[in-house]
């Protein structure tokens, strides 16, 4: 399924954003580094507060200023760098050449307007659609996600939906200006779990059709073995673990990751088998563990550990960790 | 679902203050304008209580050869009519005004709260009986129907405070219903019924202290609002009787000496528009704070 | 209590004696009627969100309860312990109809029987200490002689949920999920019940911590000797927990089996589509399975589909679907189907 172009579609370096609140500063992505290439699905995985909504939202300059502010780092999209672009090149890029679909459907549409308004404003202001190729690009939009009887649901308002056709609505507003990137911040999460697979099935062929690059961020480890490319894992603001789908189930390296892989209850495991969680709490971010994030949870750690962070390392076969044991040994 | 984003549940002993009082107190401080209004009280609670200390003379004290006397060295403020110095009286009448707001505002509130918590609970029947009775209530403009009242009843501070009340529970039920109503629905009073909990405990117990904050910002507002109209009701003769100072009565006498003595009227004025402001500035400042330290922790995202 | 003949039996036995079973369901129906107009509410509908289920516990039993939002699974928890009141049927507890008792009569019996809820941040009283909240029970049913009691058996129950009895004194803003919502256990613990509805308890926690909790209901259950109907919408998860999972769509159980019976072979369609519409945290098995997607949207309970339920969305409907509701049914040893392809 991926399909690697030499260049990177998107190149985000050291990217670094930070909240104030009523304790103190959070840093909430902390120097994250990746390159999303086209035509591939990246997974983005990791548990609240692990910074990876933050990180989506900032690559639209979408993080709400105050509290929030991205304090660092660069994001290149085909060699436009977006963090010091004017505010006209960014509006020209959301919806347009990079669109994003949100968690909760209930609170993403607008409960005033139209499915056919909200459906058409982005084909409106990035495509100068008008009239009937407006109305004629809507209806092939509705029908391309499984809407049925598109032209009555133009003209209805989100509340008389399901969520499961909102996010669909959603998925159809995103695909409308056949953008090159996707970023889909946990579309499936408030859904249920057969309308879950519908709804991922329909966007990886929307993506496959279209050669855009998808953006998943996600908790579920399932979602990930089935429809992921490449995965990062995100842990306390940082990137701990970068590799393909195969090898990070194959032979996963952070600590992390391997806790989250017992951790998970899993319907093909022997039924007698028990539960292996992750011992301790997730991390406050007022007041980050020295060193390692994750070094008090951690079965491996050692010395080093608490004193320093380790950094994102690559090896030949691409497979990137950041953690000073080597588990493999 | 796991991304229900609640920074202040990871934020454990690092916030600031673990008393809820003593944090809200500093969270209000930080608006400007309700610090001031902070300030404000607590000199005139200052002067309330160490009157006879901080007075020059007796409120009481008549000279009769120096009536409706011009601020001087002797009577900062000058004297009125029967020679009294203006600023003990003031002084001492700020006793009277503070203990008329306050206990007008406080017995108004706890009368309304209990029915606003009863109506909201049991709804139905109960509700909507309480909820006719407390719109005929409120039918009436509220100073006519004080001052009825307090006709009815005879002067006398008394009466006032019971006046007071005996409209003031109105805003308050309808207060508390409203918030009953939301509260109501919450968890953790299913979780409070499934444990086998009795109606009056989960109503005392788990609905009251989370209906609290928006009663706080209602009783802070009436204390002022119970203060002008002791000073209304006290300026048309009704209230506060002879000897006795309190501003709105000082506003009512040097209202007849206005040309002669302007600042026989304009002093208790001042008086009044100072502890009303001050009370509405901190009923700001509390609403700010209890507010968006609800909507604020879900600010950032994961 | 009556006997009762074609119920989904809790035992393998051949005799199903009927003081075994701590809760017994029979015929209940829960229905929210739909009001209309603005000055004379007339009811135009009603939401049929548990729509006659039948249903035993053995005593010490795990009942998984699994479906998706609207089957009823949440009203169904809430209607056993008379949360809800049920529009119909019968809930024998103990050997007592709790349908017949009124609020008052059923407080006390509520030591018995408790809930653990699904969202560890609203569930707890912000403005009472985790302390006070864990230590009510006791004190609502007398069971502790003084507040100093009260407070040395909530540092007890603290100790055995895995939380730091220091903490009694604290707030619940002050912890985070995971410990909020052992909090919530602990809870339903004070009373010493026989039987908790644990209502989707980790579906609202991170994934790491999940694992945890569950560990946590295996310990207390293994320690206690508890009766749980554990609901979830998670497959997984319950199938960890459960030794009989019930599944529901619409307000009806469409099966009910052994939990090794359910996932090795599962026989009505919508719980194949269930099943096939979790993925499997493994990119071998991923890549190697078959995926059939479960069509169409699920239907509104005000308006539940004529004859089976699913036909609509079912891709082996047969004619017979369509007008004939199908009775639950034994197929295998403990194993029950409502659905026409097995008759």
């Amino acid at each position: 399924m991926a399909k690697t172009a030499h260049e990177a579609l998107l190149c985000v370096r050291n990217l670094t954003v930070e909240f104030a609140t009523e304790a103190g500063i959070v840093t909430a992505v902390d120097r994250v580094s990746f390159d999303l290439y086209a035509g591939e699905i990246l997974a983005l995985v990791g548990e609240s507060g692990c910074g990876k909504s933050a990180t989506a939202l900032a690559l639209l300059r979408l993080i709400a200023d105050p509290p929030g502010r991205i304090a660092g780092g660069e994001i290149r999209f085909r060699n436009q760098e977006l963090l010091s672009a004017d505010d006209a090149t960014v509006r020209d890029i959301r919806g347009n050449r990079i669109a994003m679909i949100f968690q909760e459907p209930m609170t993403s549409l607008n409960p005033v307007y139209t499915i056919g308004r909200q459906l058409g404003e982005p084909l409106e202001l990035h495509k100068n659609l008008r009239g009937d190729s407006l109305l004629a690009k809507c209806l092939a939009l509705l029908e391309s996600v499984n809407i049925p009887e598109p032209r009555q649901r133009l003209q209805s308002y989100p509340h008389q939906f399901s969520g499961g056709m909102r996010q669909r609505m959603m998925i159809a507003m995103g695909m409308s200006c056949d953008p090159d990137i996707v970023i889909a911040d946990e579309p499936t999460t408030a859904l249920d779990v057969t309308i879950q697979a519908q709804l991922l099935e329909l966007l990886q062929a929307q993506v496959a059709n279209r050669r855009a690059a998808l953006l998943l961020i996600t908790h579920n480890l399932g979602v990930v073995a089935r429809y992921a490319d490449r995965v990062n894992v995100m842990y306390a603001g940082r990137v701990v673990e970068s590799t393909t789908a195969d090898e990070i189930y194959r032979a996963p390296r952070h600590p992390y990751t391997i806790g989250l892989l017992r951790s998970v209850p899993r319907l093909d495991q022997p039924i007698s088998e028990k539960l292996l969680p992750i011992e301790g709490q997730p991390p406050n971010p007022l007041d980050l563990p020295s060193g390692c994030a994750f070094h008090p949870r951690c079965p491996f750690a050692i010395d080093k550990c608490r004193a320093e962070a380790p950094v994102l390392t690559r090896d030949a076969n691409g497979h990137a960790v950041a953690c000073w044991v080597d588990v493999r040994a | 679902m796991t991304d229900a984003v609640h920074p202040t549940a990871v934020v454990a002993v690092s916030v600031a203050s673990r008393n809820p009082a003593l944090a809200l107190l500093r969270a209000v401080a930080r608006h400007r304008l309700a610090s001031v209004g902070l300030v404000i009280i607590a000199a005139l609670i200052f002067i309330a209580i160490f009157a006879p200390l901080l007075a020059p003379y007796s409120p009481n004290q008549q000279d009769l050869y120096r009536v409706l006397a011009p601020p001087g060295r002797i009577h900062l403020l000058g004297t009125d009519n029967l020679g009294r110095d203006l600023l003990s009286r003031l002084i001492y009448g700020t006793r009277v005004s503070l203990f008329v707001g306050i206990v007008s505002s406080l017995v108004s509130a706890v009368i309304g709260v209990i029915i606003g918590l009863i109506a909201g609970f049991r709804g139905g029947m109960v509700d909507a009986i309480i909820m006719r009775i407390t719109d005929a209530f409120l039918c009436f403009p509220p100073l006519i129907f004080i001052l009825a009242m307090s006709a009815v009843l005879g002067p006398g501070l008394q009466n006032v405070m019971l006046s007071f009340a005996l409209f003031g529970w109105t805003i308050f039920a309808r207060l508390a219903r409203g918030q009953v109503l939301l509260v109501r629905e919450l968890p953790f009073i299913e979780a409070a019924r499934s444990v086998g909990v009795p109606a009056t405990r989960i109503m005392f117990r788990h609905i009251l202290p989370n209906i609290m904050a928006p009663v706080l910002v209602a009783i802070t507002i009436t204390i002022g609002v119970a203060i002008l109209v002791e000073s209304g009701v006290s300026f048309l003769g009704l209230g506060v009787q002879p000897p006795t100072a309190s501003w709105g009565k000082e506003l009512r006498v040097g209202f007849t000496y206005l040309e002669a003595a302007p600042l026989f009227s304009i002093a208790p004025g001042v008086m009044i528009t100072l502890a009303v402001i001050a009370f509405n500035f901190v009923g700001d400042g509390l609403r700010d704070a209890l507010d968006p330290r609800l909507r604020g922790a879900n600010r950032v995202p994961r | 209590m009556p006997t009762v003949t074609r119920l989904p039996a809790g035992s393998t036995s051949v005799r199903e004696p009927a003081t075994d079973n701590l809760v017994t369901l029979r015929a209940l129906k829960v229905h929210f009627p739909v009001l209309s107009g603005l000055l004379r509410r007339r009811p135009v509908g009603a939401v049929h969100a548990v729509d006659g289920v039948d249903l035993e516990i053995r005593r010490g039993e795990t009942l998984g309860l699994v479906g998706e939002s609207g089957c009823g699974k949440s009203t169904l928890g809430r209607a056993v312990l008379q949360l809800i009141r049920p529009t119909s049927g019968e809930v024998w507890f103990g050997g007592t109809d709790l349908t017949k008792l009124s609020d008052e009569e059923i407080r006390p019996l509520r030591r018995r029987m408790q809930m653990v809820f699904q969202d560890p941040f609203s569930s707890l009283n912000p403005r009472m200490t985790v302390g006070e909240t864990v230590a009510e029970p006791m004190l609502v049913h007398g069971l502790a002689a003084n507040a100093d009691e009260s407070r040395a058996k909530a540092a007890e129950l603290f100790g055995i949920v895995g939380l730091d009895p220091g903490m009694l004194d604290r707030y619940p803003h002050e912890f985070s999920g995971g410990q909020r919502q052992r909090i919530g256990i602990a809870r339903s613990l004070a009373a010493q019940p026989d039987f908790i509805v644990c209502d989707e308890p980790v579906s609202a926690l991170d994934v790491s911590i999940q694992a945890q909790i569950v560990n946590l209901f295996e310990a207390l259950r293994d320690r206690l000797g508890l009766t749980y109907i554990f609901i979830a919408h998670d497959l997984a998860v319950v199938r960890h927990l459960s030794d009989r999972i019930a599944v529901m769509y619409l307000g009806k159980i469409v099966e009910i089996a052994p939990k090794q019976s359910l996932y090795s072979s599962p026989l009505h369609p919508y719980t194949e589509a269930l099943l096939q519409a979790v993925p499997v945290p493994d990119r071998a098995i991923e890549k190697r399975r078959k995926r059939t997607v479960l069509q169409g949207e699920v239907p509104s309970p005000l308006n539940p589909p004529k004859g089976c339920r699913l036909h609509p969305r079912c891709a082996k409907a047969m004619s017979q679907c369509r007008t004939v509701e199908p009775v639950l049914k034994q197929q295998a040893e403990g194993h029950w189907v409502a659905c026409h392809l097995y008759e």
